[in-house]
């Protein structure tokens, strides 16, 4: 090794180069291998490069080289530690900044101070923070910008900004402790003096680093300059022409190294070509994606630039999907595809988190675990649910839908074995999901929970110390997970997941006396946030041969092939956020690099991933339903093949077609109407009228009520409305008939109304919904009142809601029609009566009466006359005569009521005729051949059914109409 | 600029309209070329020397957006890669006028440029352009800089419990009351979804 500061291509495999070079130079004293150190860009990095030796190593037991990742010297315990002071946590600091910000909102004007806001405002003034310290920025610097035009704004972020500036620096003085990035730049600084007073004799190597922080290009030099040290920058281009150099700019893949460059005082003709890939496919590859992306101030070279080999897109597929689901599909396929080759490796690279968690979904279709090892948030992983739904459930005082979403959780055990309590709750959701069921009750079925602590906090008025509510939250959640067997602790805090969040409560904990006191109604979204943004990573990969990665993690690890995905703006590069704080202008003049620094860095990591020996590129078209905008890199490689012919030569396989045709089916069929045919063994012998006129209309729901014995449930947040309101009429309107009999005393109105506001109470409306229905029905009560009085008639008996039961003989034996009349007015002298039906809803139409659709009322006007309705109640012998039938329409609106009459001769025609066309509906369903069809026809099919999903009515009702797809 | 008559040739008009020293209002039916002068517009700015970051495009949809955002960086890749006599000829096509050799130069840059332009060419719905402002000046709108819009799932959930809470709110009862008398039985549960959709407009 005699250059010091040397580069490699981005073909080759870094680590594996260095660690088969440093393996050839320690042959002979394998032991000297332990005194060597090598920095790293990332752990990932260190982990790749050990497993390289090992490799390598072919067996060999090896003493290894202590490998550091640069950016958490501290974590190693080694060198200069002691000397820097400690730093306070991420967390720590952000909670302190949250109280600052809570404490002084009005100050600082900022308005409706939530707690949540304060700690979104601290994550943002902390990264700001940050950045300011790694590039060693003065924060005393900020009070001399003075921007003239703004003045008056930058005097109020100034201001604060003095929570960073003034504030959280006193407090940590006070405490002896730095912010994180201040310690990080202190141990790289102090690491490079203390090798520049005292080289070591053993070997220092930087590898792979671009980072171009100043401290980190101190340090750099520093190594380069040692007498067995080494510095090896990934992909420094030194062809690119000087005019070209010079105009690289921040979003440029060269950015990082020329700023590194400029921090160690060098120029690209002190690094020397390390490695240097032989392979002429890969160095055409090379030059295409370093050509593409070259400095748009020269980009109107693109036309004099050599020509490209056909073979530079070789082994190179771009591929484009419709949606984002299309896109997974299609990684997920070619990934399965690479499994086919023993000992290949693939890796899938993306910063689209969602777009890495569709591919895993999508890998087990062929029962493949492929874990996204950028992590998962806390916040999303099975124990940070189940804190947020137990906070939630007590904040709500235990309104029952949160309690059953809890409850359902897996994590809740509630002190019994975990299937038991879940039997118990569905039998809980079942009684609270019954029809019509007017009362509701939370019930608690757990043993050895009590909520009443944490509830009674969330109740307060006053402000609650925030440790309070964590500490009985937690008490709370550990009590809820526990099993029958296992105590709720070892349960809730188990796994990867459950460690982290362990040790995440317990930091927020030992520093909650920070936030102090807040309003306990914040406490539930303030938890979250903090929680929030810390991942739970897989310790392990969990396929040896398939990784997901995010583009950072990625750095310096090779693979056989390499899947870029989500290569659109906005995900790959990530689009560069305004900073809140300064203009451009005022970062610059600070010190600080733009922020399309970032963007140079994602495009240095696409130039390395676009040189794997495979490389697979992908996007979607769409995404959220939106167009997207491809990424720029690929529009700029799409220029530069243009010139040269070649853009159309991408190969792309047709992965993507394959994708949409995995999941399409041969051919469509559209599924028919169900008709069942059961036995008639089976099938009901007893009906109600209404029922009959269902059995007609659609007597699918009579098979799905009656023989599978299925009842809809009501939804879980259902709201008693129209229905209840009917109920409250009949009844009403009931029991004062059967008080009052033909009579209306003058009170009328205020029993009626009495009676009324009773049940409306007992019904448990809404303040809106009682406010909507009352005057409806005093308006109907009015009506009812005065047209009774029209007719007082003291001859005149009224029957309320009398049951009837008919036996009637058919093919397969007796059949029971009953039935149960609203009213019917009996002339005990006159021997006569006329049957009263009260409809809140719609009265039938004529025509439907006449073609039999609506045969209610006939039919029980025909058990009337045959003496079906019992003596007792009809109050009069068999023998009686139907002489008429009433509709009573109960309309709410005014003068909507009215009633719709039936005359002797036609109600007489019409109970004739639908008791004799019941004989034949009967005997028509006693033969085993007559299917309970779904809506036969459906121009008389009921408007609302409760089996309409069963039917599938949306299935081949359009199915019958539409064209066919192909 | 006023011009009703519909021109012999409609490249005059949309070339006029295309042209950033005048102020335009185009009006024109669906496929058109609406976008196309917008396009074009944008383009002479920047053949102009404007430069990209100080040029604000708003749509009223994203589809819109992204539609004029592909389309300029198409023609502009187009320009990057096309022979010296295609390119006259197209700026010729333009700006109706023969090209300088500056100018071809600079139109073979602008597609790189304007992909790198520092903070994004602004090319936005009137929401993301809004979103924007509220990012850049967290203090004075009040809000925490790295604030999250709200997905429409969200939206709905949080409407939903807001309907249920005003249907048990006192105040509302009035209200009610009054309004019960002018509407029919079923039109009740709805009433509310149809009073805020009403508000959006």
């Amino acid at each position: 090794m005699q250059a010091k500061i040397v580069t490699i291509d981005a073909a080759s495999p870094l680590l594996d180069i260095l660690a088969a070079r440093i393996l050839e130079q320690t042959k002979d004293n394998p032991l000297s291998l332990a005194d060597m150190v090598v920095i790293l860009p990332t752990r990932r990095a260190c982990r790749s490069l050990k497993e390289a030796f090992i490799r390598l190593g072919e067996g060999r037991v090896l003493l290894l080289p202590r490998m550091l990742p640069v950016a958490s010297l501290e974590d190693t315990g080694l060198f200069v530690g002691e000397s820097v002071l400690p730093a306070i946590s991420f967390l720590e600091r952000k909670m302190l900044l949250t109280r600052l910000i809570m404490a002084k909102a009005d100050v600082y004007g900022i308005e409706n101070p939530t707690p949540e806001k304060a700690a979104m405002l601290a994550d943002s003034l902390a990264d700001f923070l940050d950045e300011a310290y790694q590039e060693e920025t003065d924060l005393y610097r900020l009070k001399d910008l003075v921007p003239e035009s703004f003045a008056a704004h930058w005097q109020e972020i100034l201001r604060f900004l003095q929570i960073i500036t003034e504030e959280l620096p006193k407090i940590l003085a006070a405490s002896g402790r730095i912010n994180p990035a201040e310690r990080m730049v202190g141990l790289l600084t102090k690491q490079a003096e203390e090798w520049k007073q005292n080289p070591p004799d053993y070997p220092v190597i930087a590898a792979g680093i671009t980072g171009s922080l100043p401290a980190t290009g101190r340090l750099l030099k520093v190594i380069a300059g040692l007498p067995k040290g080494l510095v090896i920058l990934p992909a420094l281009d030194k062809d690119m022409d000087e005019e070209s150099f010079a105009a690289v700019d921040a979003s440029h893949p060269q950015y990082e190294m020329k700023r590194l460059l400029e921090n160690m005082g060098l120029v690209r003709e002190d690094v020397q070509v390390w490695h240097s890939s032989a392979n002429p496919l890969f160095q055409e590859r090379e030059r295409l994606v370093k050509e593409a992306l070259r400095p748009a101030s020269t980009t109107d070279k693109w036309l004099h630039i050599p020509p490209f080999s056909a073979q530079v897109l070789e082994n190179v597929r771009k591929i484009e999907c419709e949606t984002v689901n299309e896109e997974a599909l299609t990684v997920a396929l070619v990934l399965r595809e690479v499994l086919e080759t023993p000992e290949k490796r693939a890796m899938l690279v993306t910063s689209d988190r969602d777009l890495a968690a569709r591919v895993a979904a999508q890998m087990k279709r062929w029962g493949i675990a492929l874990d996204d090892s950028a992590g998962q948030d806390i916040t999303e992983t099975p124990v940070g649910v189940f804190l947020r739904l137990v906070a939630d459930a007590a904040a709500s005082g235990l309104e029952f839908r949160q309690v059953l979403a809890l409850l359902k959780h897996p994590l809740a055990g509630a002190g019994m074995k975990p299937t038991d309590l879940r039997i118990e709750v569905r039998k809980w959701e079942k009684s609270l999901r019954k029809p019509r069921e007017k009362v509701r009750h939370p019930k608690w079925y757990g043993k050895n929970v009590d909520f009443a602590p944490l509830v009674t906090l969330f109740q307060s008025s006053s402000e609650v110390k925030f440790a309070d509510i964590l500490r009985t939250h937690m008490e709370l959640a550990e009590a809820l997970a526990a099993s029958d067997v296992e105590a709720g602790p070892l349960r809730l805090w188990r796994g990867e997941a459950g460690q982290t969040a362990a040790a995440l409560i317990a930091e927020i904990s030992a520093a909650a006396h920070i936030i102090g006191d807040i309003n306990p109604l914040y406490y539930p979204a303030l938890l979250q946030n903090l929680l929030k943004g810390n991942l739970v990573r897989p310790k392990f990969g969990t396929h040896p041969r398939l990784e997901i990665l995010g583009p950072i993690e990625a750095r310096l690890q090779k693979a056989d092939l390499v899947i870029i995905a989500g290569l659109n703006e906005g995900s790959f590069p990530k689009a560069a956020e305004a900073d809140p704080w300064l203009s451009r202008q005022m970062r610059a003049e600070c010190g600080l690099p733009s922020v399309e620094a970032k963007i140079g860095i994602a495009a240095h990591d696409f130039t390395e991933l676009f040189c794997a020996p495979e490389v697979v590129m992908t996007r979607s078209l769409k995404s959220g339903g939106a167009p997207t905008v491809p990424s720029r890199w690929l529009l700029r490689m799409d220029t530069v093949l243009e010139v040269f012919a070649l853009n159309e030569k991408w190969a792309s396989q047709n992965f993507a077609a394959i994708s949409k045709k995995l999941d399409r089916p041969e051919q469509v069929k559209p599924c028919q109407p169900p008709a069942p045919c059961p036995p008639v063994s089976v099938r009901p012998r007893r009906l109600s009228v209404t029922e009959i006129e269902t059995l007609m209309r659609d007597p699918y729901a009579i098979y799905a009520k009656h023989i599978l014995k299925l009842f809809a449930l009501e939804d879980i947040d259902y709201e008693p409305g129209r229905a209840e309101y009917g109920t409250v009429l009949h009844g009403v309107f009931e029991n004062f008939v059967k008080e009052w009999g033909g009579k209306v005393p003058p009170d009328a109105k205020e029993i009626l109304l009495a009676a009324g506001n009773k049940a409306f109470l007992e019904t448990g409306f809404s303040v809106a919904t009682y406010a909507f229905w009352w005057p409806r029905f005093v308006r109907v009560a009015e009506w009812f009142c005065d047209t009774m009085k029209c007719r007082e008639d003291l001859n005149i008996k009224y029957v309320c809601e009398s049951k009837a039961s008919l036996v009637i003989p058919a093919p397969e034996g007796e059949f029971t029609l009953v039935a149960k009349a609203d009213r019917i007015d009996v002339n005990p002298a006159k021997k006569t009566a006329v049957v009263v039906d009260y409809k809140t809803g719609q009265i039938p139409s004529e025509k439907n009466m006449k073609a039999g659709y609506s045969p209610q009322l006939p039919l029980e006007a025909a058990m009337l006359q045959k003496g079906a309705f019992s003596a007792a109640d009809a109050n009069v012998d068999a023998g009686i005569k139907v002489v008429g039938m009433e509709f009573w329409k109960l309309s709410g609106s005014s003068s909507g009521s009215r009633i719709a009459k039936f005359a002797e001769d036609k109600t007489q025609e019409y109970l004739c005729q639908e008791y004799e066309r019941l004989g034949i509906l009967i005997a028509k369903f006693d033969n085993p051949a007559t299917p309970y069809e779904a809506t036969p026809r459906a121009d008389v099919a009921p408007t609302y059914s409760d089996y309409e999903h069963l039917e599938r009515v949306k299935e081949w009702s359009t199915g019958k109409n539409g064209e066919n797809d192909e | 600029m006023i011009s009703n008559q519909p021109s012999e040739n409609p490249n005059i008009n949309q070339r006029r309209a295309a042209d950033p020293k005048a102020s335009v209002w185009v009006g024109a039916s669906a496929g058109s070329g609406k976008t196309k002068v917008l396009s074009d517009r944008v383009l002479n700015l920047l053949l102009a020397g404007s430069a990209p970051e100080k040029i604000l495009c708003l749509t009223f949809t994203k589809a819109a957006a992204t539609q004029m955002s592909n389309r300029i960086a198409n023609r502009l890749s187009r320009w990057a890669a096309m022979p010296d006599a295609e390119l006259v000829a197209d700026l010729m096509d333009l700006q109706d006028k023969k090209p300088e050799e500056a100018l071809i130069r600079k139109a073979r840059r602008l597609f790189a440029e304007v992909l790198d332009v520092a903070g994004g060419m602004k090319i936005l719905t009137i929401h993301s352009f809004c979103q924007q402002l509220l990012k850049r000046f967290p203090v004075e709108a009040g809000v925490a800089p790295n604030f999250e819009v709200m997905d429409e799932r969200d939206a709905k959930l949080i409407l939903k419990n807001v309907l249920q809470d005003s249907i048990r709110s006192v105040a509302l009862q009035k209200d009610v009351e009054t309004v019960s008398e002018y509407i029919e039985d079923d039109s009740f549960e709805g009433i509310f979804q149809k009073i805020y959709a009403e508000r959006k407009k």
